[in-house]
């Protein structure tokens, strides 16, 4: 996955877009303009204020009596200095770092590898397996929650029986959410289980536009799969990998619903905190708004600097 | 192609989406005059998963709407888990604040002290003046005026199999250490054979529970120095009921490691399945008790016991405050159904329907005479609450004391976490 490589087509990150039209000289016409408006009112309104009223509260001392109508005093870089020191902070960012980052690989392998197998696969395995998948992805996080639950359910899970019936010391009745590493394992799994969809559905469609003759001649020429692999697809489809494999890192560290509810289930509540629950409970929970204003802040910019690349890539784009 | 860049953007929007998460919170509230009695307004009430039966709500919405022709009240449950953040954000602005509010009594401090709720002080003396319990007036008062008022107390007792006592020849325990031996025998001889068998069911997660041992042996969460707060789990009485806590999991229950605060909170399902010998609840739990083991006269129950054999030990002291929000438009009316709350078929209703003891003392002779009121009565008098510090509410959203007590349950290093756990309360509790 080079920069290189998305130079090999112009023009857009997915394969086979055909090139726009070079835009001919045209009338000033007011119509375009009034028709982005409300878009643009919605994104102003929906994102812009709270993004700028976090950034107000970053630097005020912003409590639960500022909450019920105390005038909130400026404090400078106060919240700021006092999330950096704190060890609760970098533990948590360490925590929430390796969690996406070791998230976003396995969905990526995963899902590249499902995407080369549904190719091989007979058209009515395809659909079937496709249509699995689409359930998978469109489910509703809760309720995959619950299910997760279930499964990993000390008393009465099928995961904690079927390990006790391979003849597993100690597994029965063994209580998954009560040892960070076993949590984040499960919440893992979860994570993983519901990104895979997405990436092998991009991924194949991709897949699926590369020449056949290419891959015809080099069969000729003695490639072997892993060469094809190598050499011809993922340089073809690179643009597409980079975006998702970016999009999969977003996602996976801004993780929360999933942390949040099994945080529920099992009483670890500090060892098991990534950035975003941290951030409620700073804020919400623990009625301290402007540090975890500042906190949320540090954790935009965590995010823009990871994905700084796609972000400039996908600003060139829309000047095409 | 076209989807594509829009997740692209969602993308980004998703990166920017941490702003969102704060942005519902610090609208400054604009107090309009809202006492009027004669707007009609739509009440709306927020009562806690089982404090009110169904009974009470009935009769409160059908006397106010006959009483105040056009206005309407309506009683929303909610869920314990995870209420303090919701009144934080619903209190704040007037738009969505509930006119009514149920307080847990130790999440009634901060928000007395932040001014999220209505003073009470000029209808104090018609709620119930003197015979408003005591304890709880003092939770819910902030520089000697009243903002939320005692709604009710309750207090855990020991339930028990009485046919499994007999079948092992063992007495009620009259010490903590007593307590210990017993649930050990019972676990031990495992009457009905059963897997998941636990002498008694006590969850890590149901840290109110273990405050028994603790309030019992003389320890508190937090003590309150030179006016500045100090957690309190290091001090030597509550470490020495953190070992006689950490004894009963490892020989006389099984169920330390329970994480679930669901399960935790309903102890009498264990019980319910024959798989457990004794659990510690409220007196209304006997009604969730299975038919067959009451009418088999299985059943009982008892005080917890002290350290000593001196009579009773200090359970936590349950129970709920009642307030009435700031930001309400209609605080005038808000204050009419207060009024019908605090008076007698109402407050009656928590003694004959709930089981708990009504935050006006003068009803509370409906419990009845029988053993279980008696008993009931006997642990909410020695009952000790959690520390009325401003900002309580925040160690308990923070889960210090939930992780230390689960940490326990899974006998981890109990001088070590406490430490911890105590340097963490002592900044909570006294940062501004």
């Amino acid at each position: 996955m080079t920069v290189t490589s998305t130079r090999a087509k112009p023009g857009g990150i997915l394969p086979g877009r055909p090139e726009p039209p070079a835009p001919k000289k045209r009338r000033r016409n007011p119509l375009p303009y009034l028709l982005l408006l409300p878009a643009v009112l919605i994104v102003l309104v929906d994102m812009g204020y709270p993004l700028l009223r976090q950034i107000t509260m970053a630097f005020q001392h912003f409590s639960l009596e500022q909450q019920f109508g105390k005038p909130a005093e400026f404090v400078g870089l106060d919240n700021f200095t006092r999330v950096l020191g704190d060890s609760a902070f970098w533990l948590t960012l360490g925590r929430s770092l390796a969690f996406c980052l070791v998230c976003a690989a396995l969905t990526m392998a995963i899902g590249i590898g499902g995407a080369l197998l549904l190719t091989k696969l007979s058209r009515a395995v395809s659909v079937f397996v496709q249509a699995a998948m689409l359930l998978a992805w469109a489910m509703p996080v809760l309720s995959s929650l619950q299910v997760f639950q279930w499964i990993f359910d000390s008393r009465s899970g099928v995961v904690d029986w079927s390990l006790a019936g391979l003849g597993l010391q100690g597994m029965a009745g063994y209580n998954w959410f009560s040892n960070p590493v076993t949590f984040f394992a499960v919440a893992a799994i979860l994570v993983i289980w519901m990104s895979v969809p997405l990436v092998v559905f991009m991924v194949y469609a991709s897949v699926t536009q590369i020449d056949e003759s290419m891959l015809e001649a080099s069969t000729l020429d003695g490639a072997n799969g892993w060469k094809q692999f190598r050499e011809i697809t993922v340089p073809t489809i690179a643009p597409v990998l980079l975006l998702v494999t970016i999009l999969e890192i977003i996602w996976d560290l801004r993780v929360f619903t999933q942390i949040f509810i099994l945080q529920k289930n099992g009483g670890i509540t500090e060892q098991t905190n990534v950035l975003g629950t941290y951030v409620y409970q700073v804020g919400l929970s623990g009625g301290d708004y402007g540090v975890a204003s500042a906190t949320a802040l540090i954790m935009l910019l965590i995010t823009l600097l990871l994905t700084w690349r796609y972000v400039t890539q996908f600003l060139k784009q829309g000047e095409v | 192609m076209k989807e594509l860049s829009r997740r692209g953007l969602l993308g980004l929007g998703g990166a920017l989406g941490a702003a969102a998460l704060l942005s519902a919170c610090g609208e400054a509230s604009g107090s309009a005059s809202s006492d009027s009695l004669s707007t009609p307004a739509k009440l709306r009430v927020w009562f806690m998963k089982d404090s009110v039966s169904d009974k009470a709500q009935a009769w409160l919405k059908q006397e106010f709407e006959k009483k105040f022709q056009g206005s309407t009240l309506t009683i929303e449950q909610q869920e314990w888990d995870g209420i303090v953040p919701k009144l934080q954000t619903a209190l704040a602005s007037p738009e969505s604040t509930p006119d009514i509010i149920e307080l847990g009594n130790t999440q009634a401090p901060t928000f007395c002290a932040v001014g999220a709720l209505a003073d009470l002080s000029g209808v104090k003396e018609e709620l119930g003046g003197a015979n408003l319990t005591k304890s709880l007036v003092e939770l819910g008062s902030f520089e000697n005026k009243m903002y939320a008022a005692p709604f009710y107390a309750g207090s855990r007792i020991v339930f028990y199999r009485k046919d499994m006592f007999q079948e092992l020849g063992l007495a009620i325990p009259k010490t903590i250490d007593e307590l210990t031996a017993v649930a050990t025998k019972i676990q031990a001889g495992n009457p009905e054979k059963n897997a998941h068998f636990s002498g008694m069911f006590l969850p890590g997660i149901s840290s109110q529970s273990a405050f028994a041992w603790v309030f019992s042996n003389g320890g508190r969460l937090a003590v309150q120095k030179d006016g500045k707060w100090e957690g309190s789990l290091s001090s030597p009485e509550s470490q020495k009921a953190i070992a006689q806590l950490q004894q009963l999991w490892k020989t006389g229950s099984t169920t330390g490691t329970i994480t679930d605060s669901t399960i935790g909170s309903q102890p009498y399902t264990a019980f319910n399945t024959g798989e457990a010998g004794m659990f510690f609840g409220f007196n209304f739990h006997l009604k969730k008790i299975k038919k067959e083991l009451l009418d088999a006269g299985k059943v009982g129950y008892f005080n917890f016991p002290s350290p000593k054999s001196d009579g009773a030990g200090n359970p936590f002291a349950g129970g709920s405050n009642v307030a009435i929000s700031n930001n309400s438009k209609a605080r005038g009316l808000a204050k009419e159904a207060l009024k019908l709350i605090f008076s007698k078929p109402f407050q009656e209703f928590f003694a004959t329907e709930g089981g708990w003891v009504p935050g006006n003392l003068n009803y509370a002779a409906a419990l009845g005479q029988d053993e279980l009121s008696k008993v009931t009565i006997e642990a909410v008098r020695n009952s000790v609450g959690t520390p009325a510090a401003k900002n309580w509410a925040l160690v308990e959203s923070a889960k210090v004391v939930d992780d230390f007590f689960v940490a326990m349950g899974a006998l981890k290093d109990p001088v070590g976490l406490a430490k911890t756990a105590d340097a963490k309360m002592t900044e909570i509790l006294n940062s501004k």
